[in-house]
């Protein structure tokens, strides 16, 4: 039985990379969309799937590719293939209802998975390890349960489920996203060694057996309990690219290329994925917007208006947040000339100095730790006291930023500022029908980014921005039916319309 | 004694003029009886119509406590006067024999609306003088200076509007001229709008929003199953200080009544789309012609039509100055009027309607002494040209004189219609 389930899974692993994902969305969806008949749109569909997953069975073959194919593989790409690229492009008409049978086909698995890994669990074990599951069931099933509960909401009630569903994962990750229950007794054992923010091994990547990890874009910290599986911030990864040693890479240092291979696999995984949805993330994944949306959502409910910064503010705010990306990443390529002492060229400075002064850090560490789980302040010894204060500074910023100014924050996040450059020319479009723009601007009043653009054109269509975050406020408050709508590759996902409830 | 606003010279006020007028009083109810015996010739009525036309004849009946505050053009929010405790009242007036007496007092050259709607001041025993307090932009050259002249009768407060309806760079100031409108309705009324209320009332106008936007799409499916005169006059009686929640119940009866009509066959009758200046009760004069001539009006762009409630009010942030931004993003920036700079806003809608509701062709009511609206048909025609749609301009005023030259005009419009 086991050993059927794992020949199945073998064979149908390639709907697990991110080639097949990428190739559906942009080409194979399109092209069936464009088909005369439905018999010629499933061909279409169907027939360069088959083949695709022949040849990524005959590429297995060969070593190499074997090896940089595995570690691009993450169970994010099934749930993306086959539930969310779907949900979002197949049309809602009558038979939408056979295509519910997906989801719910994913959440029954995600069931019996944690029925699976209760058994498993010695009666010794705290009765809550019985919900243990293995990473693909979760990360698909948690997609489903999203799409089969979205049409009951709102879209800005939509928003906020997605929203605090993508944050328990990350809280609950670490814990949930185990392969069994000897996994998590393995994490547990890594989790003795003592939290030291500054140079821990506490912050290297934990990962699974199989030593892969899920990526998500701009989403999850890996300094949320126990990271896990699911990792996803590109400037983290961008880090790690500047820590390698290139001149042991240069001598063939099998070590220091198996590193590069893990991250190079883990961008190009992340790149694809943030062309398939840009700053979409931001709007709906963030964790570090999501607990920072509490506090707006205490502003809002206490009736302050935010502040709306203007463009100097703005300016600011990406070139700070720039300035200060910059220096974190400058220093973390002096990884390699740390001495002993955690000095190079007589400055401490922290093994992940970009991560240091990222509010995530500070505040990841909390989600199960409560209060107590705040990383102890950094000495004035780290860079002449530049981390002690600077992190001080920019969680402060942060605070502000999201109790009064919505999401000012996200003009300086550097994460943002690279996913951002998916937002023209990648997958989603913000579509405008200016016939149907009554002018009122109340898309401007809505956008948390206090983008104009939305309202101000009249003539092009693509209202994307470089700031968007795809928040789809703007959606849902417009007044008029289709004015704005969201694109997915052409294709209309969501569209404004007038309805009694706010 | 009322209290002077400091928006006009103190020092200059007069006596508010007076003029009982039995003869106009009489008239003024013949042009309502008029048009009630036409009407009563539409086939296909609703049965509580009655209900509404009473509404527009004689004001609400129930005896409400709060005041009632006269506002005109839908450039006002009437939810600021909800949330101040009054019961917001539109005096624009469409009567004809009002027109010459408000001509003999003020000026012969301006609108008849604002004539009309003068005049009702001029009669002592007028519900008008009721009102606690009277609102009005600054939209025409007749709203802006007649502001003055109703301050001598009851304190008026004129809201100055931004000349071009850009929000990026005028909503904050246009919601800073709200926040005083709010001052001097909370000083009149004695009651100062809270967040709650305001959103109160805000719910109140969507949901008037929504039931005549399903009204509205059923007509554009079906036009037979409502006349557009009706319609006009349930959409005109909601802003007579009704209870906007018993309003509603009305109106859900008369949504009945239009889903259980069944179209018998294929209806030929042309459609088109109404644009230009407010069709006010009991003006229906072009109403009452496009109909007998057998075209049905299948979307308006009126500020006294569907296009008057069509917008709701969009909600996001809810505090009082975000509240503030959203009733001026509304009634200010959403508004087709052609007082502002570009009329790009009621071109596009005409555009979209005619296309998203199949009409034939787009008629323009165009009323005599107002310029802008004068000035508007110069694009409007040739932007309809370009597009193939056949377009005609009513220019006619409240007088009853050139209906048989209107319907002349109009079967001729129909008639090449019909044939392209």
């Amino acid at each position: 039985m086991t050993s059927l389930i794992h020949s199945v899974a073998e064979a149908l692993s390639p709907l697990a990379s991110p080639f097949l994902s990428l190739v559906t969305a942009v080409v194979l969806i399109p092209a069936a969309r464009q088909a005369r008949s439905t018999r010629i749109a499933l061909a279409r569909l169907f027939i360069p799937v088959v083949l695709f997953m022949l040849a990524y069975h005959g590429l297995l073959f060969l070593p190499l590719a074997a090896r940089w194919l595995k570690a691009l593989e993450s169970p994010v790409w099934v749930a993306i293939l086959l539930v969310v690229l779907p949900a979002m492009h197949l049309p809602r008409n009558g038979d939408w209802r056979w295509f519910r049978l997906v989801p719910a086909c994913f959440v029954a698995l995600l069931a019996w998975g944690i029925w699976q890994g209760s058994r498993s669990v010695p009666p010794e074990a705290p009765r809550v390890i019985g919900i243990l599951v293995r990473p693909g069931w979760l990360i698909a099933g948690v997609a489903s349960v999203l799409v089969l509960i979205q049409p009951f909401l709102s879209l800005n009630l939509f928003r906020r489920a997605v929203h605090i569903t993508a944050l328990c994962v990350l809280a609950a990750g670490g814990f949930m996203l185990r392969q069994d229950y000897t996994d998590f007794r393995d994490m547990r054992a890594r989790r003795t060694v003592r939290r030291d923010v500054m140079n821990l091994s506490e912050t290297s990547p934990v990962m699974g057996r199989d030593g892969r990890l899920a990526y998500l874009p701009s989403a999850p910290c890996r300094f949320s309990p126990d990271g896990g599986y699911i990792q996803g911030c590109n400037m983290e990864l961008s880090q790690r690219i500047l820590q390698l040693n290139y001149r042991k890479i240069a001598g063939h240092d099998v070590a220091e290329l198996g590193a590069l291979e893990a991250v190079l696999a883990a961008f190009l995984s992340f790149t694809i994925l943030s062309f398939l949805v840009a700053r979409w993330c931001c709007g709906w994944l963030c964790p570090l917007s999501t607990m920072g949306d509490g506090l707006d959502w205490l502003r809002h409910r206490l009736g302050v208006t935010p502040i709306r910064a203007g463009p100097a503010t703005h300016a600011a705010m990406l070139g700070s947040g720039g300035t200060l990306a910059g220096i974190g990443l400058a220093m973390s390529a002096l990884y390699h000339h740390l001495d002993a002492t955690g000095r190079a060229f007589g400055v401490r400075i922290p093994v992940f100095p970009f991560c240091k002064m990222c509010p995530s850090q500070q505040i990841c560490p909390m989600i199960n730790a409560g209060p107590a789980g705040y990383p102890p302040l950094p000495g004035t010894e780290w860079a002449f006291g530049f981390f002690r204060y600077g992190c001080l500074i920019v969680l402060a910023l942060y605070v502000l930023c999201f109790a009064a100014a919505r999401r000012l924050w996200c003009r300086f996040c550097p994460m943002g500022m690279i996913s951002g450059l998916f937002n023209r020319g990648g997958s989603f479009m913000l579509r405008k029908d200016a016939k149907r723009c009554n002018g009122c601007g109340m898309c401007a009043e809505a956008c948390p980014m206090n983008i104009g653009k939305v309202r101000d054109e009249m003539q092009e269509s693509n209202v994307s921005t470089y700031d968007c975050v795809l928040c789809l406020r703007c959606v849902a408050v417009c007044p008029r039916d289709g004015c704005l709508a969201l694109e997915h590759e052409g294709h209309e996902v969501t569209r404004s319309h007038f309805g009694t409830g706010t | 004694m009322t209290k002077p606003t400091s928006q006009y010279d103190p020092r200059y006020r007069l006596d508010p003029v007076k003029a009982p007028n039995p003869g106009a009083r009489k008239r003024a109810r013949m042009a309502v009886h008029h048009l009630d015996e036409t009407m009563r010739r539409i086939t296909r009525r609703p049965e509580n119509i009655e209900w509404f036309e009473s509404l527009l004849r004689e004001g609400p009946t129930e005896d409400s406590a709060r005041p009632p505050v006269g506002y005109f053009c839908n450039m006002i929010p009437p939810e600021l006067i909800l949330a101040c405790g009054g019961r917001p009242v539109r005096l624009d007036c469409g009567n004809a024999a009002l027109v010459q007496t408000g001509e003999e007092v003020l000026s012969g050259e301006i609108c008849p609306v604002a004539k009309a709607s003068f005049a009702m001041f001029l009669d002592p025993e007028n519900p008008v003088h009721r009102c606690r307090c009277l609102v009005l932009p600054s939209s025409c050259d007749a709203k802006r200076k007649l502001g003055e002249v109703l301050a001598d009768y009851r304190p008026t407060f004129t809201m100055n509007l931004p000349a071009e309806q850009d929000a990026g760079r005028y909503l904050a100031a246009a919601a800073k001229e709200l926040e005083r409108l709010a001052d001097f309705l909370s000083r009149e009324l004695g009651t100062s709008p809270s967040r709650r209320r305001l959103m109160e009332a805000i719910d109140l106008t969507r949901r008037r929003t929504a039931l005549v936007r399903e009204l509205d799409m059923a007509r554009a499916d079906k036009p037979g199953a409502l006349s557009v005169r009706d319609f006009f006059i349930m959409i005109q009686s909601s802003f007579t200080g009704v209870d906007l929640v018993r309003w509603e119940k009305e109106v859900g009866t008369v949504l009945e009544h239009t889903r259980k009509y069944h179209q018998p066959r294929e209806r030929l009758r042309p459609r088109l789309v109404l644009t230009g200046a407010p069709i006010l009760w009991p003006n229906f004069k072009v109403l009452n012609l496009v109909e007998e001539c057998g075209a049905d009006i299948v979307g308006d762009t009126l500020c006294t039509g569907v296009q008057s409630v069509w917008d709701p009010v969009s909600l996001d942030e809810t505090g009082y100055g975000a509240l503030l931004r959203a009733l001026a993003a509304r009634y200010i920036f959403a508004a087709p009027c052609p007082c502002f700079v570009s009329q790009g806003r009621r071109v596009s809608r005409v555009l979209e309607l005619a296309e998203e509701r199949r009409a034939q062709g787009v008629l323009h009511y165009g009323l005599r002494l107002c310029q802008l609206f004068d000035v508007e048909t110069y694009r409007l025609n040739r932007v309809l040209r370009q597009k193939g749609i056949p377009f005609l301009n009513l220019r006619t005023d409240y007088s009853l004189e050139d209906t048989e030259q209107l319907r002349v005009r109009l079967e001729a419009f129909l008639e090449t219609v019909e044939a392209s």
